[in-house]
């Protein structure tokens, strides 16, 4: 259940960073709400990832999932795991300098990113969910 | 969370797609006991999730100026970041051998 919750918190923060990437480039107050939208973006999915990737690893131990259904998750949580701290830079030097603009291209590679981590998660949610809703 | 009554699968994808239009896709319908729980806590998000954003980006747009309070947000979630960017860090993903 707390699966589920971070996925749907990602994806509700999804929606925000979406928004709020379209408004970065105004005055100040817009600034501050792009950098508060984009870090708030990353403590989400960030929380996530390692929510899903825990869950994962259990799965693999009691044999819930397949090496090939982990090897997909483990495809795709290695860069995640690479970009993270440069999403994270990104943000420290966006607060440092006032300027959001840097904060751009992270923000392209990790929006597709996002939705492929909320896909992981709902995954491994109704994997590991169907013994119990099978009783 | 409410008890909410099962819904039927034409009404789940009716629901799928019009996730997967605002850019969310939903796993694809599963047939049997185990559709109902997750369909079930699903369908009951959609208007609360529709509200969160309305009501986030309405707070966003009306809100004037850079107030104290927004700086020690920013503060308190360079914090959380840290300590986020640690665990995302220290997760352990398996190097399994190839087939």
């Amino acid at each position: 259940m707390r699966l589920f919750k971070h996925s749907v918190a990602l994806l509700i923060i999804t929606l925000v960073f979406i928004g709020a990437s379209c408004q970065g480039q105004g005055p100040q107050a817009d600034r501050t709400k792009a950098l508060l939208a984009f870090g708030e973006t990353l403590d989400a999915a960030g929380q996530s990832f390692v929510s899903t990737g825990k869950i994962y690893n259990a799965s693999l131990d009691a044999g819930a999932i397949t090496k090939e259904q982990y090897q997909k998750w483990a495809a795709f949580a290695r860069p995640f795991q690479q970009l993270y701290p440069n999403a994270k830079r990104s943000w420290d030097l966006a607060r440092q300098s006032n300027n959001v603009t840097s904060m751009q291209q992270v923000q392209t590679e990790i929006g597709p990113l996002l939705a492929q981590l909320a896909t992981f998660s709902l995954t491994i949610y109704q994997i590991t969910a169907k013994p119990v809703a099978g009783k | 969370m409410a008890e909410v009554p099962p819904i039927s699968p034409e009404e789940y994808e009716r629901l799928r797609e019009e996730a997967a239009r605002a850019g969310f896709p939903l796993p694809p319908p599963i047939h049997g006991a185990a559709a109902v729980p997750l369909a079930a806590m699903l369908i009951p998000m959609i208007p609360g999730l529709v509200n969160a954003v309305v009501a986030i980006v309405g707070a966003v747009k009306n809100d004037p100026g850079v107030p104290e309070a927004q700086i020690e947000k920013i503060a308190l979630l360079s914090d959380r970041l840290n300590e986020t960017a640690a665990a995302v860090a220290a997760l352990e993903i398996r190097d399994l051998p190839g087939p």
